[in-house]
């Protein structure tokens, strides 16, 4: 993945760019957000969030093209002559996933400390919680892929198909979550459903001191609807990264290995 | 025992049929040459065998088990198919050594052997050449340590004293007791082979020893400088281009002494001879056998 020049800008390059420009343009000086110890908070939230848009690029977009390219180079009638079983193969594929998307979301997060970001680990616990919520939202970024190739197939349209959906999911959701004051108010709870900003605000909760709760325009507009920090959110999100997974496996073996995928 | 079998092996994409009611027996221990043209099937009965196409219709069988299940068994160099452009030549071999539980670390020594550059193995494979790659899908594919090999043109792409070097290292295997199943349309690899099947239309038109086969050849007319009036003394009226002359086999009853006194010009050349391994594939691969 990283030897592909896309990958690396839209992955890595382009998270971390965006997080600089929104530093600089969008966010509110420190005394219109009551100090510099709140704007650190929003600044940590919002690396939180791209760093999640540079997740989301890697396993989604580049995944779905990585795959799409074995499948149209038919490579394969070599990968499938080989004794590995199919769900071998989308597990290594995404393991490949998580550590390239694991480096574009420490970038970004680095970028934000270099900027002024503050982190807090909330508690032990935390540590545990982002580990296992990142895992599952790339999970959830992998499957899609997935699933977008198999209804697809044809490399440039799964570059769009792809794209459109990353795009979509970050405005559709407030930047990922971070702005719900965006949506509409009685459809503001999404928020706190969908993946991505689901991952975005659980991730925000356990690596910032946002408080979870605050009234709107105190903490960067996180809030309302309030941050999701029980652990029926962590299950949500595990409900969704395991039936997009179950999904996406069973296509591996019915659509790319038994039914000749790419052929 | 058969080391692989196929019976009324049927393959089409949708509208178009490739393979059409093949039947094939490799024996274990033989090197056996899949002969034909291109886009006579010889690719997609090959990934069929190694398990990397279902057949429509009919079976395939190696070491008389279904590909699955034989994958451990085997293993299939597929030409232009393997390879990651963006990895370098070691992290590919790395790549396959990891997918395949067989694999050895013989393929340095493959490599060596076809004069590989191994300072080239830390470059991106999207910048070797045709023959670069093929080395390296060669090593990749001969490193596994397995009873069976399938081998898409391996010697497509690559030069005469690479071919021979390559032939050696399969005589090798072969001698070990390695079945062997390749494809070609180069005639330099009739040499090799134990036996030879020849592809056409999705079937499998003639097949036995390299020898046997010759015998079944018909002599050869060669014609220089003769523009009209010799096709209807060769089968299926056809002569083939090869260089400053033409080739065609003489029909049954046809004698060297009837075509030269078809023929009043001095300054043309014709002679007849016995068939060489060209011909060999020219004939089963182009003139129906028995025609």
């Amino acid at each position: 993945m990283l030897r592909t020049k896309a990958t690396v800008i839209w992955g890595f390059g382009f998270p971390a760019f965006w997080y600089l420009l929104t530093s600089v343009l969008f966010l509110p000086s420190a005394e219109s957000i009551g100090g510099t110890a709140v704007l650190a908070d929003v600044k940590g939230a919002t690396a939180v969030s791209l760093g999640l848009f540079g997740v989301l690029t890697v396993t989604l977009v580049a995944f779905a093209g990585g795959l799409t390219r074995d499948l149209e180079r038919k490579r394969y009638r070599k990968l499938r002559s080989l004794p590995i079983a199919p769900s071998a193969d989308f597990a290594g594929r995404f393991l490949a996933g998580l550590v390239v998307a694991a480096g574009a979301y420490c970038l970004v997060l680095l970028v934000g400390v270099a900027d002024g970001a503050d982190y807090a680990v909330r508690s032990l616990a935390s540590i545990p919680v982002v580990v296992v919520t990142f895992a599952l939202f790339s999970l959830v970024g992998v499957s899609v892929a997935v699933l977008v190739t198999w209804l697809v197939e044809d490399s440039e349209i799964v570059v769009g198909i792809t794209n459109a959906i990353l795009l979509l999911t970050f405005f559709l959701t407030g930047y990922n979550g971070m702005s719900p004051g965006m949506l509409p108010e009685r459809t503001r709870v999404v928020v706190n459903l969908v993946p991505n900003s689901l991952a975005a605000r659980l991730q925000t909760w356990h690596l910032t001191e946002t408080p979870a709760s605050a009234a709107a325009g105190t903490s960067g507009g996180v809030t309302p609807p309030a941050l999701p920090i029980t652990p029926e959110y962590v299950a949500l999100l595990a409900f969704w990264a395991i039936a997009l997974g179950g999904g996406a496996s069973v296509v591996m073996d019915r659509a790319v290995y038994s039914g000749e995928g790419g052929e | 025992m058969a080391a692989i079998e196929t019976r009324g092996l049927g393959k089409d994409f949708g509208d178009v049929g490739v393979l059409e009611a093949l039947d094939l027996e490799v024996h274990e221990e033989e090197i056996t040459l899949l002969m034909g043209p291109n886009g006579s099937g010889k690719t997609i009965l090959l990934t069929c065998i190694a398990g990397g196409l279902q057949p429509e219709t009919g079976k395939v069988e190696v070491f008389g088990r279904s590909p699955t299940e034989a994958g451990s068994q085997l293993s299939f160099m597929l030409q232009d198919g393997m390879l990651v452009d963006q990895l370098t030549g070691r992290e590919n071999v790395a790549f396959f050594r990891d997918l395949h539980p067989r694999a050895t670390e013989r393929w340095r020594e493959v490599l060596e052997a076809l004069a590989f550059d191994t300072d080239d193995l830390d470059r991106e494979v999207s910048e070797y050449s045709g023959g670069m790659k093929r080395k390296l899908e060669l090593a990749i594919t001969l490193a596994a340590d397995v009873p069976l090999y399938l081998l898409d043109e391996p010697t497509a792409a690559l030069d005469v004293t690479v071919v021979d070097a390559l032939h050696a290292i399969l005589a090798d295997l072969n001698a070990g007791g390695r079945t062997i199943l390749l494809s070609s349309h180069r005639p330099v690899d009739a040499g090799l082979a134990d036996r030879i099947a020849f592809v056409r239309n999705g079937g499998i038109v003639s097949e036995g020893r390299p020898e046997t086969l010759l015998e079944g050849v018909p002599r050869v007319l060669h014609v220089e400088g003769v523009r009209d009036g010799m096709r209807e003394y060769v089968r299926d009226e056809r002569l083939f281009e090869a260089g400053v002359e033409r080739r065609g086999f003489l029909r049954d009853g046809v004698g060297e002494e009837t075509v030269r006194n078809v023929v009043d010009d001095p300054t043309a050349s014709v002679r007849v001879t016995d068939p060489s391994v060209t011909d060999l594939f020219n004939y089963y691969v182009r003139i129906a056998p028995g025609d």
